[in-house]
């Protein structure tokens, strides 16, 4: 689907793919300009970055270059903060442990949704967070960081 | 082709006593439950009770670790149809269309669908087994690198320009993300684009990624959903609809027949297996189909063509496990380790000497597929209730099973920075019309392609005509050039038709 609205984010993402084509090839070729070591990257890499220059050719010949085209949807914007919460979700496991996390970042899902019924948001998220990382801490062969349950 | 003297002595071992059928029906729950919880392997869950059949005999420990093979592969797909979270890397293709027929409310006949197709294919898959397995085991013999790394590439190419309109973007993704599939050590020890990072030497954890791509960032785009499923009278579970899919599947005998013959071929192929299989079935259904573009918008053909290959794949590895003993994935590898441990050698002199014991197999397997079926219909109405919770629990719970399960598949908090990574990026790339399963396929491929690329290298000697004396690999390389530019091809020469006849 295409928009009126300039978007600059398409033109960004295919600069981004061309950017670590570049880098991911410069790489390579800085461990070893063996033929074995870039059999694979090196023509990879050129056809990738061939793809990107085709794609901005006939993105600025037809005017689209700064229109967005992708599946309809909302904006970015208002899913960043679900996007922001997983993020500190996952950076917090390191610190407040798998169990403790995990009931914070439920209850806190939650609370960002609209549940405002105070003993099923609390219930849940409890029942849940410590239930899966008791579950998961059992099936595993290795040791989970936990705050509260045993590791 | 058949020695019926050691086909008696096969039935013999399975019905002398009941013992080896009491490991079954657990077997086929511990694959449901670990193919169903995205993150937990089938081949973990073998790798776990394996010391368990240190106490079974041979055909008994078999049994119990194939019981857990067949009820995973159904199982895997149950996640990638009612969350879009394939359970393992042989269901990405379910979820293509199982995914968009539970949002359309036919969970239901999505899940009889994918529990028909995994039964069908399963018994189609021992029956091609059952009659081939010596010409078979031949067959994978004379499969070298570079037909591997041609059935790679037209495999990575038919899924990258699946997107019509925006190949060039499915092109990009897919390429980028074989590209990402080789960060880390090659197999000469030289590591590329680790960053310096310890963790990223034996490359992107790709499961995690997978899991990141498919499943988180598709999550972030329903956060502000109410449901999977808007209407509330589709929510629903009824039995009558699951034997509706049933019905569905069966309507299709070619889409099936097509899958399961990709199944056990591609199956075969040590290291390729399941995982390219379904895909390979599902572009292929979609192709010759008469309206490709209803696919990815919930075509039951698209479930059919995937579950059918994913299902007979186990057959076909199988195969490659009993007749040349070389596992072709992780759930083969761990059988054999059971063979291992029952000092067993498989390969053409098991075959030859202990004929008895692999029909016995073989024919436990077709049992296995009846029992499938009946316990698989007791699972999918538990199972199908997901559809009535709303999104505001489901998402943060299927995002906290997918970071545990991250955290199972590595040991260390790699999985779960990696789930976090990649669903940024899937979100990102999803946003702007990229084809995420292509960049997910590409990593899932990027490193195999790699080993493929160099062996032929090396038997080569870098010489170029040595590719002219291999016929297989041309003939994959013109179907791969067939697939990207037929349609055009066609296109132009109609054109050109038209106008001369004008």
């Amino acid at each position: 689907m295409t928009t009126n609205k300039r978007d600059y984010g398409d033109l960004l993402v295919l600069m981004a793919l061309a950017g670590f084509t570049l880098w991911y090839l410069m790489d390579a070729i800085r461990v070893s300009s063996a033929v074995q070591n870039l059999l694979l990257i090196l023509p990879l890499s050129f056809v990738v970055l061939a793809i990107v220059l085709l794609e901005v050719v006939l993105r600025l010949k037809d005017g689209t270059l700064f229109q967005r085209q992708g599946e309809e949807g909302e904006p970015l914007f208002r899913t960043l903060p679900v996007v922001g919460l997983f993020a500190a979700y996952v950076i917090s496991l390191a610190t407040l442990g798998f169990d403790v996390a995990t009931v914070v970042f439920v209850a806190l899902f939650l609370l960002l949704k609209g549940e405002r019924n105070w003993l099923l948001l609390g219930g849940y998220s409890l029942v849940f967070g410590f239930g899966v990382a008791f579950f998961f801490a059992e099936m595993l062969p290795y040791p989970m960081h936990m705050l509260v349950l045993p590791d | 082709m058949i020695d019926l003297a050691a086909v008696e002595q096969g039935l013999a071992l399975l019905f002398s006593s009941f013992a080896p059928w009491m490991v079954v029906v657990p077997g086929i729950v511990i694959g449901l439950i670990f193919g169903a919880t995205p993150g937990l392997q089938i081949s973990m869950a073998m790798a776990i009770f394996l010391p368990m059949t240190l106490y079974m005999d041979f055909v008994q420990a078999m049994l119990f670790l194939t019981a857990i093979f067949t009820g995973g592969s159904f199982g895997s797909g149950i996640p990638a149809i009612l969350m879009n979270i394939p359970g393992t890397s042989s269901a990405i293709a379910t979820a293509f269309d199982g995914y968009p027929m539970a949002r359309q409310g036919k969970h239901n006949q999505a899940l009889g669908v994918a529990l028909a197709s995994s039964v069908i294919g399963v018994l189609m898959g021992y029956l091609i087994l059952f009659v081939m397995i010596q010409p078979l085991s031949f067959m994978v013999l004379k499969l070298g690198p570079a037909e591997m790394f041609a059935i790679i590439l037209w495999g990575m190419t038919l899924i990258a320009s699946l997107r019509g309109e925006q190949m060039l973007k499915g092109l990009m993704a897919g390429f980028v993300g074989m590209l990402v599939g080789t960060i880390g050590f090659n197999e000469l020890g030289m590591a590329r684009g680790t960053m310096g990072q310890t963790y990223l030497l034996d490359g992107v954890p790709v499961i995690p990624a997978m899991m990141g791509m498919f499943a988180a960032s598709e999550l972030f785009k329903l956060a502000n959903k109410g449901y999977i499923v808007e209407s509330e009278a589709s929510r629903k579970v009824r039995v009558g609809e699951i034997f509706q899919g049933f019905k569905m599947a069966v309507a299709y005998p070619w889409v099936l027949i097509r899958g399961g013959l990709i199944g056990v071929f591609v199956g075969a192929v040590p290291g390729v297996g399941s995982s390219v299989s379904n895909l390979l079935s599902y572009v292929e259904t979609q192709r010759r189909d008469e309206d490709p573009s209803s696919f990815g918008k919930g075509n039951p053909k698209g479930v059919v063509a995937s579950e059918s290959a994913n299902s007979t794949s186990e057959a076909g590895s199988m195969a490659t496990l009993l007749a040349l003993g070389i596992p072709g994935g992780g759930a083969t590898a761990v059988m054999l380790a059971a063979f291992a441990m029952h000092n067993i050698t498989g390969g053409p002199q098991f075959i030859r000497q202990q004929t008895d014991v692999v029909y016995a197999i073989i024919f436990a397997n077709f049992a296995q597929v009846f029992l499938l079926m009946v316990i698989g219909l007791l699972f999918i109405p538990l199972l199908a209730n997901i559809v009535k919770v709303p999104m505001r629990y489901l998402i943060p719970s299927v995002l906290v099973l997918a970071v545990m399960g991250s955290f199972g598949l590595t040991g260390n908090m790699t999985g779960p920075a990696t789930v976090l990574i990649f669903a940024v990026v899937g979100w990102l790339l999803r946003h702007y019309g990229y084809s995420v399963p292509a960049a997910v396929i590409g990593m899932l491929l990027g490193a195999m392609a790699e080993k493929s690329l160099l062996h032929s290298y090396q038997i080569s000697g870098g010489d170029l005509a040595y590719v002219l004396e291999r016929p297989v690999t041309l003939i994959i390389l013109a179907l791969l050039i067939i697939s990207l530019f037929g349609q055009r091809l066609v296109g132009w020469f109609r054109g050109r038709q038209r106008t001369a006849g004008a």
